[in-house]
């Protein structure tokens, strides 16, 4: 409650400052915003407006306690590209909007209820460490568009065994065919979070060249100034009913 | 009689390859602790850290909805290019659905662009551009 009337004053600081400068600043050239949905909601995603904006709070500091939040390598794996922003507001404008991409928020539900990327799912890193048959994986890996396969007959699994068909995206136990591409993220690049979640999906059989890993996270997120949301209540408590699930 | 040490297991004796048996059952039984143990660690840390962090959201959709006096620069930059870059993305991505769209009139291509600017799904944008050439 007591957040928006803060909110506003900010908000009401930064357009006195827009109409003195007369500059908007924009994502990127050309694109001054973008919209997704979050939460059943249209949320605009923006920088913040104001040009004298630094970024404060936990998400400034420079230095953790290393290890276990060491700076990262660019990629986890070899077979998994890296966004930067400007990709991922590509991603969000088409893949997200058409329903064949997820943006994943690898991060612990207790991270994720302080604020997440508009647009995110939350799916901790530690689904991704269970069993290839815990039911929490399985409900992921559907929830990403994977089909599972069942019993294979002897003569399919002989053609995808001397390669004449088409077995680029399968698994004994997983189709990964029509699965959704992901852009994976945490807290930026001295996380561990997400590089975990995407080992455990490669171990699982998801294809590297669908999954992407925005290495920036949340840090980078908010130095730029982009908008963040917190979960609603309602979103949080089934969320936070599956990570604690997913977490035991 | 076959001696237990005359036994083999591959190119090795068999003495030889029930220790390496032993050690592999040894081995997975003190690293697969040790790889939980440090998950755990991992965990109380990410907890420890989590409640440092304050709760933000810097969306601002709700307030815009009751403002009107938003600077001429603002709503220049906000109108102009985002419907070109939607044009340009139905272009390069639903050539067949662009087809139709640069067909409409001005009124429906507007409509349109408004929906996905509020964050209809491209498939419901894609439905409506047929909807729409169909019933002008």
């Amino acid at each position: 409650m007591g957040l928006f009337p803060v909110c506003g004053g900010v908000y009401a600081a930064e357009q006195v400052k827009i109409a003195e400068t007369g500059q908007f600043i924009p994502l990127v050239e050309g694109k001054p915003y973008l919209h997704v949905v979050h939460d059943g909601r249209s949320v605009k995603v923006q920088r913040v407006q104001d040009p004298d904006y630094e970024l404060k709070g936990y998400f400034a500091k420079t230095g953790r306690k290393c290890p276990p939040f060491c700076i990262q390598p660019v990629t986890p794996d070899p077979s998994v590209g890296t966004v930067s922003e400007v990709e991922l507001f590509d991603f969000m404008e088409t893949q997200l909007r058409d329903g064949t991409g997820l943006l994943v928020d690898a991060r612990t539900n207790s991270w994720f209820r302080k604020g997440t990327i508009p647009g995110s799912v939350n799916y901790p890193f530690t689904v991704f460490a269970k069993d290839k048959s815990d039911p929490d994986l399985v409900a992921a890996l559907k929830h990403f568009g994977a089909q599972e396969r069942g019993e294979v007959g002897a003569t399919e699994r002989l053609l995808e065994d001397w390669g004449w068909a088409d077995a680029r995206h399968k698994t004994e136990d997983w189709d990964f065919s029509k699965a959704k591409d992901l852009v994976i993220w945490c807290n930026g690049p001295a996380c561990g979070q997400s590089p975990r979640a995407i080992r455990g999906l490669l171990d699982a059989g998801y294809p590297g060249e669908k999954i992407m890993y925005y290495r920036g996270g949340m840090q980078m997120w908010q130095l730029w100034g982009l908008t963040t949301v917190v979960p609603n209540q309602r979103a949080v408590r089934l969320s936070s009913t599956q990570g604690a699930r997913r977490e035991q | 009689m076959t001696h237990f040490t005359s036994m083999r297991c591959g190119g090795t004796p068999l003495s030889r390859c029930f220790g390496r048996i032993v050690g592999a059952a040894l081995l997975v039984g003190v690293t697969a602790p040790v790889s939980h143990a440090a998950d755990e660690a991992y965990l109380q840390l990410l907890d420890e850290e989590v409640t440092k962090v304050e709760a933000v959201s810097t969306d601002k959709e709700e307030d815009d909805a009751g403002r009107t006096a938003e600077s001429g620069a603002m709503k220049r930059a906000q109108t102009a290019p985002s419907r070109e870059r939607f044009e340009a993305l139905l272009r390069k991505r639903h050539v067949g659905t662009y087809s139709f769209y640069r067909r409409l009139p001005e009124r429906s291509r507007e409509e349109i662009f408004i929906d996905y600017a509020n964050g209809a799904p491209m498939e419901t944008v894609r439905e409506k551009v047929v909807d729409r050439y169909l019933h002008p």
